[in-house]
């Protein structure tokens, strides 16, 4: 980039021109003499500033926050060259909200002088953000002369739904092999005390149970109950959303698809991820902290992309959808698509729970309130009703849920034992 | 604090013709003058600024019929516009931006330095127009003066031309868009 001149000069221009007609015109030398100083101001622009030379900085806090969570920028300017007036700033994403310090600043640095500051952002809503692009802007101090520059030192911010601590969750109709938080009635490795029964060849010495023996005077061995853990496949729809900004059903049900996730996880259970929408996404399923991150990388990212095509959930490989998994669907069931989708699963056989994500309280935030709206949400909470009734009456296991409302209230209207039910298709 | 500055100089532009003619008129057409330029400022749009500029230098044109040569209020008029500009200006760019106390202080100094280079010459080249005789016929004055206005004009203009002209880069405002994720997907 070079110098370039501002149209500030206009402005000069202009009233050099004036004084000079109203001089002329008037025959008064005193209007001459007013064109002076503002000539004097124009003559400025003949006289080029040197290019300016600096290094710069740019460090931020964390790569990875929560929704609502703070980051810090600090930014080091290191001038080369003297810079009687440079601006400095980074363009932030919109919804980002400034909590301490300002992105932009002015100042003035000698040669070899550096310059260091930090400024505090939050940003509200989910989603992966490029930050590091800082503007340069080098000012004759008369304003008439500038010089941009763009220094790209990228990072990337990735922020993540918000996860609602769970402590009561669905219960798995099916279990696996692997170790988990659930008490299997068979027999096997575990901490659990199952049975004791008489030593038999081939039982281990460190499984006798020594009070038993002593009381009885013979062997006996105690079993302990197996230990598993399960599959869990959270299913979100993205085929359309209710609501605007961050206050949509699919934002609702990432926070509720993040919080389900930690807390299966938690219990040392198996959590994969299915985005159904327009571009079908998915996670294999899997445990661990690593995983965790990989779930909300995957749920950072999902949005509503239109599409006319149902996608067919046949087409998704078994180790993603696991047969024995519980399928937890979280959906505003605007889109029969999905509903399809979920009767297909059901008469797969599959353990399949549906969350239901109010929609009509959202869109009631987005509009402005009326009583034709009023009444219009009323209707639309009525027929809602019915499609759940419809869809419970079809063997779906169906909870609404309010996003105002924690999700554990929702969940706990499912119980934690539960039976298998048949599938009207 | 920035627009507050602003109204030292706009105060003194739109004051000088109302102190060399102090009625009614001139008061009104004067506050308009300054509140133009005072919404420019607030407004952060440069042309509202130079039309109050404008304004209270044909006001000032008004108030020299029939007064006496006053090169003391030409000096101050001139000067003030200048600051006016300049001000407005460092106000328009700055604007809810964070101004480091060095950055304050060099301003400060070019805006001292403006002053006193524009008074200083001003009244050198006042006091050497008194100094020069032109011989010849008067008629030829007016004649002489407006070449003499375009030359100067023609030279600015031309020296404004060849500049590159252009604003500050708006798309450097925007934040650039966030970039999905490569991931598995179908």
């Amino acid at each position: 980039m070079t110098w370039r001149t501002t149209r500030a000069g206009l402005s000069t221009l202009t009233l050099v021109s004036l004084a000079l007609l109203l001089g002329v015109v008037t025959a008064r030398a005193e209007l001459f003499l007013v064109s002076v100083p503002l000539a004097l101001r124009l003559l400025a622009i003949a006289r080029r500033p040197t290019t300016p030379r600096y290094t710069l900085e740019h460090e931020l806090s964390s790569t990875r926050l929560l929704e609502g969570e703070q980051a810090t920028v600090t930014v080091t300017l290191s001038a080369e060259t003297r810079l009687s007036q440079i601006e400095v700033f980074e363009p932030l994403p919109p919804s980002a909200e400034v909590t301490s310090g300002q992105p932009r600043r002015v100042m003035s640095l000698a040669e070899g002088a550096t310059e260091r500051w930090s400024y505090t952002f939050r940003l509200p809503e989910r989603g992966r953000y490029v930050l590091g692009t800082v503007c340069l802007r080098s000012w004759a101090p008369s304003g008439l002369h500038v010089h941009e520059a763009v220094v790209n030192a990228p990072g990337t911010l990735n922020v993540y739904p918000r996860a609602a601590p769970l402590r009561r969750l669905p219960a798995p109709l099916m279990t696996q092999a692997s170790s988990g938080n659930y008490v299997s009635p068979l027999v096997g490795d575990g901490i659990e005390p199952g049975e004791i029964r008489p030593f038999a060849p081939g039982d281990r010495v460190k499984h006798v149970n020594w009070r038993a023996s002593l009381r009885r005077d013979r062997l006996y061995v105690t079993r302990y109950q197996q230990e598993r853990n399960a599959d869990i496949v959270l299913m979100l729809d993205t085929l359309s959303q209710a609501g605007t900004g961050s206050a949509t059903t699919v934002d609702a049900g990432l926070r509720a698809a993040a919080s389900l996730a930690a807390a299966y996880l938690a219990r040392k259970d198996r959590v994969g991820l299915i985005e159904y929408g327009g571009v079908l996404r998915w996670v294999r399923p899997g445990s661990g902290r690593p995983h965790f991150e990989r779930l909300l990388a995957t749920l950072v990212r999902a949005e509503v992309t239109f599409t006319y095509v149902a996608k067919d959930l046949a087409l998704v490989p078994p180790r993603i959808l696991p047969p024995q998994a519980l399928v937890i669907a979280i959906s505003s069931l605007l889109d029969d698509r999905f509903l399809t989708a979920l009767g297909d699963l059901a008469g797969r056989g599959f353990d399949l729970i549906v969350l239901a994500v109010d929609p009509v309280i959202l869109t009631r935030a987005a509009v402005r309130r009326s009583a034709r709206v009023d009444t219009a949400c009323r209707l639309w909470t009525l027929e809602r009703q019915i499609q759940l009734d419809e869809v419970a009456a079809r063997g779906l296991r169906v909870v609404a849920w309010r996003p105002d409302e924690p999700i554990e209230l929702a969940l706990a209207r499912i119980g934690r034992h539960r039976r298998p039910r048949a599938v009207v298709s | 604090m920035m627009r507050a500055i602003t109204l030292i100089p706009i105060a003194v532009v739109a004051g000088v013709p109302v102190l060399m003619r102090p009625s009614s008129p001139f008061a009104g057409i004067g506050a308009a003058a300054a509140v133009l330029c005072m919404a420019g400022v607030l407004l952060r749009w440069r042309p509202l600024v130079t039309a109050g500029a404008s304004l209270a230098l044909m006001l000032y044109a008004l108030a020299l019929f029939g007064a006496r040569s006053s090169l003391v209020s030409a000096i101050v008029l001139g000067v003030s516009l200048a600051l006016a500009l300049d001000v407005s200006e460092f106000a328009r760019r700055f604007h809810g931006t964070v101004v480091t106390m060095p950055a304050w202080s060099r301003q400060v100094r070019h805006w001292v330095a403006t002053a006193l280079l524009g008074v200083v010459t001003t009244a050198a080249l006042a006091s050497l127009a008194t100094r020069v005789k032109v011989s010849g016929p008067p008629a030829l004055f007016p004649i002489l003066a407006v070449v003499g206005a375009l030359a100067v004009l023609a030279g600015i203009a031309g020296a404004v031309r060849s500049a590159r002209l252009g604003e500050v880069s708006a798309e450097m405002e925007e934040h650039p868009r966030s970039q999905a994720k490569e991931g598995e997907s179908w």
